[in-house]
């Protein structure tokens, strides 16, 4: 009898690989042409968004979101992501780069009908700034005049650097001039919020049931952890701009199912917010609605150099010539090509490579070179002849891909310079809270820019940044980074930068380790979309092909 | 038996208060805070988050470390307090955790799970709501496959015993039971929806999205059904009463579903307990793989994320269920078993 269920156990087997071989093979991963022919737009949205109050939204999720029902004085140019004017038609700026007189446009109205006023900025902007708000973008604010002093309760509301002139004129003063302001005011916490729902419902005023909103599109409904849908908003000034009718923001953090619902053409656009996974990256690769484009964030190992405790005193790290030996030990090209193998690029600086596109002119950075990285560590007097290194740990978050970056970064240090690390991954608020209260030798992180100037990287590295979990002071640097923000012209300003990061990458509070990519999936069919720095694309001017 | 429901019912409720304090303690001890991010938020911002969300009691600070008290301490600033005086820093520690275990736990009492430390607009109860009625649709359409599947397989296997029908059905079982979701699902996936295109990988919209996930979920339970019920009914058939019910001249199939069956389920029944709990909890990896926006999820997610309100609510609430779910089949078990008397 036994033998009887081994040979139904075969024909089970034969059949299932037989149904394995008919799996179609095509040109794309998806389907070739688009499966439904309306104007209803499918997304994966990642997980599910802890706010998407403009003022206080702090995830991607949330954000890509409140984009599009929230505009503000500006837009995002869907292609460079430079600022287009959005409810702003026009604005005047003096001389000293600090004050700006924004014109409304006329036609500029919320979903109710109501038309949106300076006034509704002024509001808003304030609300972002209050205490009891406690937005976590309000920083981005600090820097209008009065602004951050009444953030922290020491100045009073009337002295916030915005005031609305009349109904369509808004003034703008600033503490200092920011020569990328106007990029920052398509961004959330720059956009109005309508103040009659948000002090009629509180923090229920973001429900579809109450929500009132001024940009591209208005928000139909939302299931929890489930889908949000974006319909188009007729009354919105640019309405006849907008071709799609309705978006639908499929929510879920599983990459590999969101990648299944692509694949049976349920999605047309994989989002900004959901990566194909690691391990398919070789075979999508050849598809044709695989995309990959460079991404605005990179991938490095902050060093501790507190010198708090009589452990940390004792860290050999804390010699500059130990950090350059690791830095240049390690084979950053074969990380990118072999471990990661999606598009990333080695990195041998901090500031990303697309801002070299921008004109920037990185410092060299340490170069690859074993030979050298031994003759550094002898010369910190640790190797053959000297004393042994002492084995420290490194620390990532728990995910493969950090897993085996840190592996390969193991075998190196391993190999070349015949250090002993333990790499050893933690659950992320544990690792968070290591890293931030400085338990650690070595500790995996990402960054990504916030906007297009390389102020949003090394400004993580001047002394009294909370940012700074090295604890990395350098005067100098400070001095650099302050006289490049008085430079309101770019080349100027990037050369100063320069200046700045060569100094850290010489002293090496961090080991650059890749500069990320943007990996997604996208149907033929969708239309108006391009790859750009910060991974964020308007609905307003996307539109799908008819079939 | 009204006073031993009564008397089951009252003794939930002491289980219940000791699984939400156990799990407060636990969520409280996890390093890491809800708040904690790659990009922190300024110091001023986290404070004032930490006051909305009872993770800071100025009454507790005044009292025992008013240095906190001090506007625009940053968070080394506050760190070096907190370490110059540990003891108080301690103790102040634990008033604000009683403060908040207090304020958690009159919330619960007027049915209310407190606000989500990580979805700041939203209640915990709204993810409950949401949640919890797909969870329980899930947990049914599985209970059916489970049932449907494991009953059938395991009469046929009883009453073929040593056949090839038998070992079919038993193999299949041991398949089953071997196999964890998290493999079965995708399988499935990859034959029916990527390969076939007969039914969606992934949603649920419908009849249609509810069967792979059902039957992946319900899968394993039907496995361990079919053994029970074999061996069950293998059991009874040969006790005296079937003999009896034979001798008599019934039909086989009489004796089988009038009188062998009300025994031999038995095991199955008081199976069936746990077994519901955890067709409703055991959706924790079946919801993510095929985007069920149930409850399951939240066992995970809510955890990671520090979000104390929602995961201590998705523990809670799945208590009752387990509590519940036992307390029905015993009082089924007593219907069917003349042997069981409530005491």
């Amino acid at each position: 009898m036994p033998i009887r269920t081994v040979q139904l156990l075969g024909i089970l087997s034969i059949c299932l690989l037989a149904l394995a071989g008919c799996r179609r093979e095509g040109a794309t991963f998806g389907p070739e042409a688009r499966p439904r022919d309306d104007s209803v737009f499918y997304v994966g949205g990642g997980s599910e968004p802890e706010s998407i109050d403009p003022g206080k939204a702090y995830d991607s999720p949330g954000f890509t979101v409140s984009r599009n029902l929230f505009e503000g004085l500006m837009r995002y140019d869907p292609e460079t992501l430079a600022p287009l004017p959005g409810v702003a038609s026009s604005y005047d700026v003096d001389e000293s780069a600090t004050r700006y007189v924004f014109h409304l446009r006329e036609d500029a109205r919320w979903s109710d009908g109501k038309p949106v006023t300076a006034h509704d900025f002024e509001w808003s902007w304030k609300r972002v700034l209050a205490p009891e708000t406690a937005a976590q973008y309000a920083a981005l604010l600090w820097d209008l005049k009065g602004g951050k002093a009444f953030a922290e309760g020491r100045g009073p509301i009337e002295d916030v650097g915005v005031q609305a002139l009349d109904d369509r004129t808004l003034a703008v003063t600033l503490e200092r001039p920011i020569p990328w302001f106007l990029d920052l005011l398509a961004f959330g916490p720059f956009t109005p919020v309508p103040r009659a729902a948000v002090e009629a419902h509180g923090n229920r005023w973001t429900r579809p049931e109450n929500i009132v909103t001024n940009g591209p599109f208005h928000l139909g409904k939302w299931v929890i952890s489930y889908q949000i849908e974006l319909e188009k908003s007729p009354t919105y000034w640019a309405a006849d701009q907008v071709r799609l009718e309705k978006v639908v923001i499929v929510i879920s953090d599983d990459s590999h199912s969101m990648m299944r619902l692509f694949r049976s053409g349920e999605l047309d656009w994989l989002g900004s917010d959901v990566r194909p996974p690691q391990e398919y990256l070789s075979f999508l690769a050849k598809k044709e609605d695989f995309r990959t484009s460079r991404d605005l964030a990179t991938y490095f190992y902050w060093i501790n150099l507190r010198e708090e405790t009589p452990e940390q005193r004792a860290s050999p790290l804390l010699d500059k010539r130990v950090r350059q030996a690791l830095d240049m030990a390690i084979d950053k090209e074969a990380i990118a090509k072999f471990v990661m193998r999606g598009g990333q690029r080695p990195a041998q600086t901090l500031v990303p490579d697309l801002f070299h596109d921008m004109g920037y002119e990185p410092p060299a950075g340490n170069p690859y070179d074993p030979e050298a990285a031994r003759a550094r560590l002898a010369s910190a007097g640790y190797g053959p002849g000297g004393r042994a290194f002492p084995s420290f740990e490194l620390i990532y978050n728990t995910n493969e891909g950090h897993r085996q970056v840190a592996e390969a970064i193991q075998q190196m240090w391993k190999k070349e310079l015949g250090l002993d690390v333990q790499i050893v991954n933690q659950e992320w608020k544990v690792f968070m809270n290591n890293r931030t209260e400085g338990f650690y030798r070595i500790a995996r992180a990402g960054w990504t820019g916030d906007f297009q100037d390389p102020y949003t990287f090394l400004s993580m590295f001047v002394s009294d940044s909370e940012l700074n979990e090295a604890r990395w002071k350098n005067a100098d640097y400070d001095r650099l980074i302050d006289e490049a923000l008085t430079e309101m012209d770019t080349r100027q300003r990037y050369r100063r930068y320069a200046q700045a990061e060569a100094i850290l990458l010489d002293e090496l509070p961090i080991i650059p380790v890749y500069f990320y990519s943007q990996n997604t999936l996208l149907g033929s069919w969708v239309k108006g979309y391009t790859p750009n720095a910060q991974d964020i694309h308007p609905f307003r001017d996307i539109w799908l092909e008819r079939r | 038996m009204g006073r031993y429901v009564i008397r089951r019912i009252l003794g939930i409720v002491p289980v219940l208060l000791v699984i939400f304090s156990l799990s407060f303690v636990l969520m409280r001890a996890a390093p890491g805070g809800p708040f904690d991010a790659e990009k922190p938020v300024p110091a001023e911002v986290k404070r004032n988050l930490e006051l909305q969300y009872h993770l800071r009691e100025p009454w507790c600070e005044t009292r025992f470390l008013p240095a906190l008290r001090e506007p625009g301490l940053s968070l080394a600033e506050e760190r070096a307090l907190r370490e110059a005086a540990p003891g108080a820093s301690r103790i102040e520690k634990l008033c604000t955790g009683a403060f908040q275990y207090g304020w958690l736990l009159s919330n619960y009492v007027q049915g209310d799970f407190g606000p989500s430390y990580k979805y700041k607009d939203r209640s915990v109860n709204e993810f409950i709501a949401t949640g919890l009625p797909v969870t329980i649709q899930l947990g049914l359409v599985a209970a059916c496959f489970a049932l449907l599947i494991g009953l059938g397989a395991g009469l046929i296997a009883a009453m073929k015993q040593n056949l090839w029908q038998d070992h079919a059905a038993m193999g299949a079982a041991l398949l089953g039971i071997s196999i964890p979701n998290f493999v079965m699902g995708p399988v499935l996936i990859f034959i029916f929806s990527l390969t076939l295109l007969w039914l969606p990988p992934a949603r649920w919209d419908g009849w249609q999205y509810m069967i792979i996930p059902g039957f992946t979920l319900g899968g394993v339970y039907a496995a361990y059904i079919a053994r029970l019920t074999r061996g069950g009914m293998l059991e009874v058939v040969r006790q005296d009463y079937i003999r009896t019910a034979r001798a008599k001249g019934l039909s086989e199939r009489l004796v089988i579903l009038r009188h062998a069956i009300r025994g031999g389920l038995l095991p199955v029944v008081s199976y069936l307990g746990p077994a519901m709990a955890g067709l409703l909890t055991g959706s924790i990896v079946i919801e993510r793989i095929f985007n069920v926006p149930g409850i399951g999820r939240y066992f995970v997610d809510a955890a990671l994320n520090r979000d104390i309100t929602l995961a201590m609510a998705v523990v809670v609430v799945n208590a009752v269920f387990l509590l519940v779910a036992n307390l029905l089949v015993d009082i089924v078990l007593g219907l069917l078993d003349p042997r069981v008397r409530y005491e």
